[in-house]
C-alpha cells in the first residue's frame, strides 16, 4: 500500500516531522473538486479534464498562458476563408498500450466525437468532414468559417485517446483511458481518489514523479490543514482566506497565477430601470472593487479592465472602471432615480460569491439601491436565472452574480455565449438579455476569419464597444492560488483553473 | 422468533414504499437541471438537450417514475448521472467508509456515553453527577462542523498527532471524524442510562442484595449494570440514524469518502438515481436496525411478548 | 417529604431546585430572552454597520467580540442574533409539538386505521434522518429562515407524535379518565381535559431539549448553504460564514461558536432539570 509506513509514523508522533511519508516521488494532490469522468470526449468540468491531460494529449495544447502550441501535431495550416484546416502529425510516438499514434488514431478520435454522442461533441459541430491525407497528415473541413477552430483542438474536450483502448471498452474508456501522456493511468476509486504513474517511455523526455495521487478535500480549511500537516504535497485552490497561515509556514509555497475567470454582476438590461444605461453606469461608479477583492476575495483577484480577462486571445485593456460615488449618485439622478429601486440579489452559496454579492449588496445602498439577497446552491442557481424570461409579463429587476471561464482560451468563447443576441437562454448564457446590432455584428466578424491580425481587429473593436454600453457590473479577474510543499516543482495551475504536473517532481 | 421476523421484514414493505414513492417526488421537486449541471457551466444550448435525452429527462414525468419503480423492482438503482457509473457500484464503494465511521461513532458514545450516564447515576447529585452531565451535553450542544474543525486544528495541525482528513484504510484516520460524529450521540446515551440506572436502582432486587452483604461494587456491576443496559441497546438503533445523516456533515468536514458526502454531491449536481437511492437506502437501514434493535431486545428479554 | 406542602408546583420546584446545574441555566436562559427582547438597547452598534477599514479586527475595548470580515461588530451582532436563532428554535419546535401533539393525541385516542395511518407516516418520516429531511425540504423550498423553520418542525413532529400516544394509549386506561368516560365526557373533552394534561410532563421535556437540537440544525444547515440569507445575523449563519478564517481571526468562529454553545448547553441541563422534576422515575 501507499501508505504503509504511516501507522508506524503515527504511531511515533512523527506526521508534522516527515511530511513525505508516502514514497519519495509519490505526490499527493489534494482539489475542491471530484473526478467525474476520465472520458475526455465526455467531461465538462475543468478538474476532471486537468487530470486527463496528463494522460492524454491532444492534436495542439496550450502552454502556461493558454496560447495554442503544436503537441501531438507539428503544426497547421488553414485556407483563407477559415474552412479547412491542416494538421501535420508527429512520428514515432506510441499509446501507453503500445498503439502507434497516426492519422488513424486521430480520425478514429474525431469520429467518435463527431456522433454527438459526447458532452464535448460540440467542439467538432464544425466539422463537415475529416479528410486522411496520409499516414501523418489530416484535414479538418468545415460547414462554415470557424476561426477559433485551432482553439477547439486545443481544448482538452479534444485528447486523443488510443484507438485500440477505444475499441476494447467503448464507453467504458472512461474507467480504463489509454492516452500519450506522460502518465499512465492506474486506478480511480470513484468518490475517493484517481492515481496515476510514471510512463517509462514519455516521447518528450523522463518523467520525474513515480506517481500523482489526485484526492477531493472539499472543505478549504481541511484542505490547507492536510498541506500543513504533511498529507498532501499540493493543494488548489489555496483557500485565500487562510493566506496569513499559510505564509507564516515555512514549510508552504503559495504559488499565484492571473486566470482566465472574469467575475462580473449580470443585469436585466431589457427593463426598466436597468435598462437605462446610466443607471447600469451608476453602479459600476458605486462599486469598489478593490475592498471586494480584498474582503471577500481574499486579495486574489484583479479588478476587470475590459469584457474579458487579459489571459484570452485578443484581449484588449479598456482600463479599470473607476470608483466614483459622486458621479454615481449623478447619474442615477440624471436617469431619474434620486431615490433608488429595489432589485433582488442572487448568487451561487460558495463562500467567496456570496461575500462578493453581500458587499454588492452593501455598496449599491450608497446609491438607493436596495433589496434581498437569495443565495442558493448553484443549480437552483442557474434554474433561477433561466426562469427569467426576454419576455416576462412582470419582469423582476435583478442583479446576479456571473463568472466565467472559456475553456478555449479564445475571445469568441468569451464573449458571444453570454452577450450576443443568439445567446438568450435557453439557447446560451446571456441571461441579461443584453442585445446591440453592432455587437453581434462584430461578434460575427471575429468568427469569420482564422487569421489573427483580422480577429484581433474585430475583439478590439469589440471590447472597445460594449465597455461603456455597461451590459455587466464589472468586478474582477480570479488569480489561482495554490500553495504547496516547497520541495515540490513543476505543478502549477493554469490559467483556466486546470493545471500542470508534466514535469511534478519532489526533490529531496 | 422467526416468525416474529419474517412479520416485521413484511411490514417494512410498504414503508420502503411510501418512501421510493417520497424519494423521487423530492428529487423532482428540487428546482434545477441536472443536464445543465452534467454539461458544464459552459456547454451550449444542443450538449444540455443532448444530454436531456441520453439522461431520459425528456420523458413525461409519470414514464420515468414506472421505469424508475420497474427497475428497482428488479434491483437495478440505475445509472449516475454524473459519471456513467451503476448507483449500485458508486453506494458499494462509499458504503465501508460510511459504515465503519458511523459504527465507530456508534462505540465512542456508547463507552462515553454509558460512563458519564453511570457515574452520574451513581454520583447522583454529587460533583461527580454534575460534571459528567455537563461534558456529555457539551457533546449535544456544538454544532458537529465546528467541532470537528476545532478538533483538526487541535489534534492534526498542531499537535499532529492524528491526520487531518481523508481516509486510506488507517486506523488514525477514524478516530477525529468518529468522535466528532459520537459527540451528539454520546449525549443522548448519557441520559438514557443515566435514567435508566437511576430505575433499576430503585428496584427492589437492587436492595436485596444490598440488604444480603453483597460488594457495592458488585451490586453495581453485576446487577444494575446489566439491566440498565437495556434501554441503551434500544437507542443504538434509534440514534443509528441519526448517526448516518450526522455524516452528512461530518463526510464533509474531513473528506471522507462516504455516503454522506456522496449525498451532498449529489445534491449538487442533481444526480437523481444516486439521491433516489441513497435515500431509499438511508431510510431501509434506519426501518431495518430497528427491526435488529427488537430482535436484540428480545434475546435480552425473553419476556417480551411478541404481538 | 413534608406532607401539607405538597402542592404540584410545589413538588415541582422542591424538585427542580435540586437540580443545581438546572437552576443556572435557568437564570441563564431568562437573562438570554432578556437580551434578545431588549437586543436594540443592549447592543454596542449596529448589527448591520459596515466598516471596511475595520475589517477583521480582534476583540478590543472598543469590540469586545472583535469584528467581522465586514467591520461589523460582532458583539451586537451576536446579541441581535439571539433574536433570531431563538425564534427559529422556539418556533419551529413550537409548531412541531403543536402539530406532533394534536396527531399523537389523535392516533392514541382513536387508534384503528387513523393510528396506523398516523404512526406509519411517522414512520417514514423518523426513517429519514433528521438533516437530511431537512435539507430536502430546504433544498426544495430554498434557503431562508422560514423554510429552515418549516424543515425543523417537520422532523420534530413525529418524536411528539410518539410520547403522546404512548402516554394517550396508558392515560386511555387509567381510572379516572374511564370515570369521566362513564359519567359522559364528550371524546374532545376527554382527549383535550383528561388526558392531554397527563402527557404534557413529558412534551414539556422533550419540548427544552429540542430548542437546541433545532439551533444546531438551523446552524448545520447554514454550513451547508442552506440556511439564513445576509445579512440576518443568525448565529448558525455567522459560524459557517467565519469558517473560512479559522487559524486567522479565530475570534470571529469562537464567540459565535460559544453563544450556540452555551445556549444550546443551557436549554439541555435546563431540560434534564424540569425532567428530574416532572419525570415521576427520577426521584
Amino acid at each position: 500500500m501507499l501508505f504503509k509506513k504511516a501507522s508506524l509514523l503515527f504511531a511515533a508522533g512523527l506526521m508534522l516531522a516527515s511530511p513525505a511519508y508516502a514514497g519519495p516521488n509519490d505526490i499527493i494532490y489534494a482539489s475542491e473538486s471530484t473526478t467525474k469522468s476520465l472520458d475526455p470526449h465526455d467531461t465538462s468540468d475543468t478538474y476532471s479534464g486537468a487530470i486527463e491531460r496528463a494522460i492524454c494529449q491532444g492534436l495542439m495544447g496550450f502552454d502556461e498562458n493558454l496560447s495554442v502550441v503544436p503537441l501531438l501535431a507539428e503544426g497547421y495550416t488553414f485556407n483563407d476563408t477559415a474552412t479547412e484546416f491542416t494538421f501535420t502529425l508527429r512520428k514515432g510516438i506510441k499509446f501507453h498500450d503500445s498503439t502507434d499514434f497516426n492519422a488513424e488514431a486521430v480520425r478514429v478520435n474525431i469520429a467518435r466525437m463527431m456522433t454527438g454522442k459526447y458532452k464535448r461533441s460540440s467542439l467538432m459541430k464544425p466539422v463537415k468532414e475529416l479528410q486522411v491525407i496520409d499516414d501523418y497528415t489530416v484535414r479538418f473541413i468545415l460547414n462554415e468559417p470557424f476561426g477559433a477552430f485551432v482553439n477547439a483542438i486545443a481544448h482538452p474536450g479534444s485528447l486523443i485517446l488510443s484507438p485500440k483502448a477505444i475499441a476494447e471498452y467503448g464507453d467504458e474508456v472512461s474507467k480504463h483511458p489509454v492516452g500519450t501522456g506522460p502518465f499512465i493511468f492506474e486506478e480511480w476509486v470513484s468518490g475517493d481518489h484517481v492515481k496515476i504513474r510514471k510512463n517509462p517511455d514519455y516521447w518528450r523526455g523522463e518523467v520525474k514523479a513515480d506517481s500523482i495521487t489526485f484526492r477531493p478535500v472539499p472543505e478549504s480549511g481541511s484542505r490547507l490543514a492536510m498541506l500543513r500537516a504533511g498529507q498532501a504535497h499540493y493543494i488548489y485552490p489555496m483557500p485565500a482566506e487562510l493566506l496569513k497561515v499559510a505564509e507564516s509556514d515555512p514549510k508552504i509555497e503559495i504559488i499565484s497565477k492571473p486566470s482566465i475567470i472574469e467575475r462580473y454582476l449580470v443585469m436585466n438590461t431589457q427593463y426598466k430601470p436597468l435598462s437605462d444605461v446610466r443607471v447600469r453606469q451608476a453602479i459600476n461608479y458605486a462599486l469598489n472593487k478593490q475592498a471586494i477583492i480584498r474582503i471577500a476575495w481574499g486579495g486574489a483577484a484583479t479588478e476587470a479592465d475590459s469584457i474579458i480577462p487579459e489571459n484570452l486571445q485578443f484581449y484588449s485593456k479598456q482600463g479599470v472602471w473607476p470608483y466614483d460615488l459622486a458621479k454615481a449618485k449623478e447619474l442615477m439622478k440624471e436617469a431619474g432615480y434620486e431615490n433608488g429601486f429595489k432589485v433582488v440579489f442572487l448568487t451561487p452559496n460558495a463562500s467567496n460569491r456570496l461575500r462578493a454579492t453581500e458587499m454588492v449588496q452593501q455598496q449599491l445602498k450608497e446609491i438607493g439601491i436596495t433589496g434581498d439577497l437569495e443565495s442558493m446552491d448553484v443549480a437552483s442557481f442557474y434554474n433561477k436565472l433561466e426562469g427569467h424570461k426576454v419576455d416576462d409579463a412582470t419582469p423582476v429587476p435583478f442583479i446576479a452574480f456571473g463568472g466565467w471561464s472559456a475553456s478555449t482560451g479564445d475571445a469568441d468563447w468569451g464573449i458571444r455565449p453570454l452577450l450576443a443576441t443568439e445567446a438568450y437562454p435557453p439557447s446560451m448564457s446571456n441571461f441579461g438579455f443584453f442585445s446591440s446590432p453592432e455587437v453581434d455584428e462584430l461578434v460575427q466578424a471575429g468568427l469569420a476569419s482564422a487569421d489573427n491580425s483580422i480577429r484581433g481587429e474585430a475583439y478590439r473593436k469589440l471590447q472597445e464597444k460594449i465597455w461603456p454600453m455597461a451590459p455587466w457590473g464589472y468586478l474582477h479577474v480570479d488569480t489561482l492560488m495554490a500553495a504547496k510543499v516547497k520541495n515540490l516543482k513543476g505543478v502549477y495551475p493554469l490559467p483556466d483553473g486546470a493545471f500542470s504536473v508534466e514535469s511534478a517532481e519532489l526533490t529531496q | 422468533m422467526i416468525r416474529f421476523f419474517l412479520k416485521r421484514c413484511l411490514s417494512m414493505i410498504p414503508v420502503l414504499f411510501v418512501v421510493s414513492i417520497l424519494a423521487f417526488a423530492f428529487v423532482h421537486l428540487l428546482p434545477g437541471d441536472p443536464a445543465r449541471m452534467m454539461a458544464g457551466q459552459d456547454a451550449d444550448p444542443a450538449t444540455i438537450e443532448l444530454l436531456r435525452q441520453q439522461l431520459g429527462l425528456d420523458r413525461p414525468l409519470p414514464v420515468q417514475y414506472l421505469r424508475y419503480i420497474g427497475n428497482l423492482c428488479t434491483g437495478d438503482l440505475g445509472m449516475s448521472l454524473r459519471t456513467q457509473i451503476p448507483v449500485f457500484d458508486e453506494i458499494a464503494l462509499r458504503y465501508m467508509p460510511t459504515m465503519l465511521l458511523a459504527m465507530t461513532g456508534m462505540a465512542w458514545s456508547v463507552i462515553f456515553g454509558v460512563f458519564f450516564g453511570a457515574v452520574a447515576a451513581i454520583y447522583s447529585g454529587k460533583w461527580q453527577d454534575y460534571l459528567a452531565m455537563f461534558v456529555s451535553v457539551s457533546g449535544i450542544s456544538v454544532p458537529q462542523f465546528w467541532l470537528g474543525l476545532l478538533l483538526i486544528q487541535l489534534f492534526a495541525v498542531y499537535l499532529g498527532w492524528f491526520p487531518v482528513a481523508g481516509y486510506t484504510g488507517k486506523a488514525s484516520e477514524l478516530v477525529l471524524p468518529s468522535i466528532t460524529l459520537g459527540a451528539t450521540v454520546a449525549a443522548i446515551m448519557a441520559r438514557f442510562t443515566l435514567s435508566a440506572f437511576l430505575d433499576v436502582l430503585s428496584e427492589e432486587y437492587i436492595s436485596t442484595a444490598r440488604a444480603k452483604g453483597v460488594a457495592e461494587r458488585l451490586v453495581m456491576w453485576k446487577h444494575a449494570f446489566r439491566n440498565a443496559l437495556i434501554p441503551v441497546v434500544t437507542m443504538i438503533g434509534l440514534q443509528f440514524g441519526f448517526l448516518l445523516g450526522g455524516s452528512v456533515v461530518v463526510e464533509t468536514v474531513f473528506a471522507w469518502p462516504g455516503l454522506g458526502r456522496y449525498m451532498i454531491e449529489a445534491v449538487a449536481v442533481r444526480d437523481y438515481p444516486v439521491l433516489q437511492a441513497l435515500l431509499l437506502l438511508y431510510s431501509f437501514h434506519f426501518v431495518f436496525i430497528n427491526l435488529l434493535v427488537d430482535m436484540v431486545y428480545a434475546l435480552i428479554n425473553p419476556e417480551i411478548r411478541y404481538e | 417529604m413534608d406532607q401539607q406542602t405538597i402542592t404540584p408546583f410545589g413538588l415541582f420546584w422542591h424538585k427542580f431546585k435540586q437540580r443545581k446545574t438546572a437552576l443556572v441555566a435557568g437564570v441563564f436562559l431568562v437573562l438570554l430572552i432578556a437580551t434578545a427582547i431588549l437586543a436594540p438597547y443592549v447592543a454596542p452598534y449596529d448589527p448591520f454597520a459596515i466598516d471596511y477599514n475595520l475589517s477583521m479586527m480582534p476583540p478590543s475595548p472598543e469590540h469586545l467580540a472583535g469584528t467581522d470580515v465586514y467591520g461589523r461588530d460582532i458583539l451586537s451582532r451576536i446579541i441581535h442574533g439571539s433574536r433570531i436563532s431563538l425564534t427559529v428554535g422556539f418556533t419551529s419546535v413550537l409548531v412541531g409539538a403543536v402539530v406532533g401533539v394534536t396527531l399523537g393525541l389523535i392516533s392514541g385516542f382513536f387508534g384503528g386505521i387513523l393510528d396506523g395511518l398516523i404512526m406509519r407516516t411517522s414512520d417514514v418520516l423518523f426513517a429519514f434522518p433528521g438533516i437530511l429531511l431537512a435539507i430536502a425540504i430546504v433544498a426544495i423550498l430554498g434557503p431562508g429562515l422560514v423554510n429552515v423553520v418549516v424543515a425543523v418542525s417537520v422532523f420534530s413532529m413525529p418524536t411528539f407524535a410518539r410520547i403522546v400516544r404512548g402516554s394517550t394509549l396508558s392515560l386511555k386506561e387509567s381510572l379516572y379518565v374511564r370515570a369521566a368516560q362513564s359519567v359522559g365526557a364528550s371524546r374532545r373533552r376527554l382527549m383535550f381535559v383528561h388526558i392531554l394534561p397527563g402527557t404534557l410532563s413529558g412534551v414539556i421535556v422533550y419540548f427544552t431539549m429540542r430548542i437546541g437540537t433545532s439551533i444546531i440544525t438551523a446552524a448545520s444547515l447554514s454550513f451547508l448553504g442552506l440556511g439564513a440569507q445576509p445579512p440576518t445575523p443568525e448565529w448558525g449563519a455567522m459560524l459557517a460564514e467565519s469558517r473560512d478564517y479559522i487559524g486567522v481571526a479565530d475570534h470571529m468562529t469562537i464567540f459565535p461558536g460559544i453563544a450556540i454553545f452555551l445556549t444550546v448547553l443551557f436549554f439541555n441541563l435546563f431540560g434534564d432539570g424540569l425532567r428530574a422534576a416532572l419525570d415521576p422515575k427520577i426521584k
